[in-house]
């Protein structure tokens, strides 16, 4: 027992014991968006001036379209979880749906947002990217690479969602036995985290 | 018990329209040319943005020791990504 306290520091309570486990992994993932960060910014201070045109290919409405769209995801997300809290289960099988919906329409707008920069050319390994040079590579690689790991772990977000959703609808998750959607929920928090700060690196500066 | 926790519909909506109000201020002041206080603004509102997600949507204690790490760290890194991308 005092193992496990010294382990799990404040969280030692049983209720948040079940939930270090997943906080423990967004840790993890927010070490690996960190990383990239990082990468961002020194390839950044060697390439200034490349990556400020490049930041202007890309299209801010439709970041800021992103941004709004996946803020709704995690309301839609917070109301699930009051929802279920309640007992309502039509309600937060709505909600579920609803998020479901919210996310997909996320990813459509990756899909053309990506389309229409691989239509200008400019996705890793076209000739129009080596014509531009180094920094440009650079840039739209991270773009490529981090906007799609996001979106990775959305599709991710999706699949755990349909499973909590299906566990609603048999009524294994209830009023009495929420910690899954609680843990699904902090996730599908995650994705959200992590586009408000990946949001401003390619389209704001 | 856990009702003390529950936050109602109504104080997410405001937080969820705090974040939009965020999302656009850091949008608009983006378009100014302010020099270096452009990629500042832009990194420190985007922190701020990410403690609101961690602390009201996450639901994370900032009294916790975990939380604390977790806020530490983005803090630190928010600040290494400035330095080396911005200052150096």
């Amino acid at each position: 027992m005092s193992q496990s306290l010294s382990m799990t520091g404040n969280m030692s309570k049983s209720k948040e014991a079940g939930l270090s486990g997943v906080w423990l992994f967004i840790f993890i993932e927010l070490l690996l968006f960190a990383g990239l960060f990082l990468l961002y910014g020194i390839y950044r201070y060697k390439n200034a001036v490349a990556f400020d045109l490049a930041a202007t290919e890309l299209s801010v409405t439709s970041g800021v379209l992103n941004t709004i769209i996946i803020l709704s995801g995690s309301l839609v997300m917070a109301f699930t979880s009051i929802a279920i809290r309640k007992g309502n289960k039509m309600a937060a099988l709505f909600w579920l749906l609803t998020a479901l919906f919210i996310g997909f329409m996320f990813l459509t707008n990756r899909y053309f947002e990506w389309k229409g920069r691989v239509d200008f050319g400019l996705f890793p390994g076209s000739e129009e990217l080596a014509r531009l040079g180094h920094g440009d590579i650079l840039f739209f690689g991270l773009y490529f690479f981090m906007t799609g790991l996001h979106a990775l772990h959305l599709l991710a977000g999706f699949v755990v969602l349909i499973y909590v959703t299906a566990q609603v609808n048999n009524n294994t998750l209830n009023a009495n036995n929420y910690s899954a959607l609680e843990k699904a929920g902090a996730y599908w928090h995650l994705a959200t985290l992590i586009w408000v700060l990946v949001f401003p690196l390619f389209y704001l500066l | 018990m856990d009702n003390q926790n529950t936050v109602s519909a109504k104080s997410y909506i405001f937080v969820f329209i705090g974040l939009i109000i965020l999302t656009l201020i850091s949008t608009g002041l983006s378009t100014l040319n302010l020099g270096y206080l452009n990629p500042l603004i832009a990194i420190g509102l985007a922190v701020v943005s990410a403690g609101v997600v961690l602390n009201k949507f996450m639901n994370i204690k900032l009294d916790g020791s975990f939380a604390r790490l977790l806020i530490a760290g983005i803090l630190v890194l928010a600040l290494l990504i400035f330095f080396v991308g911005f200052v150096g």
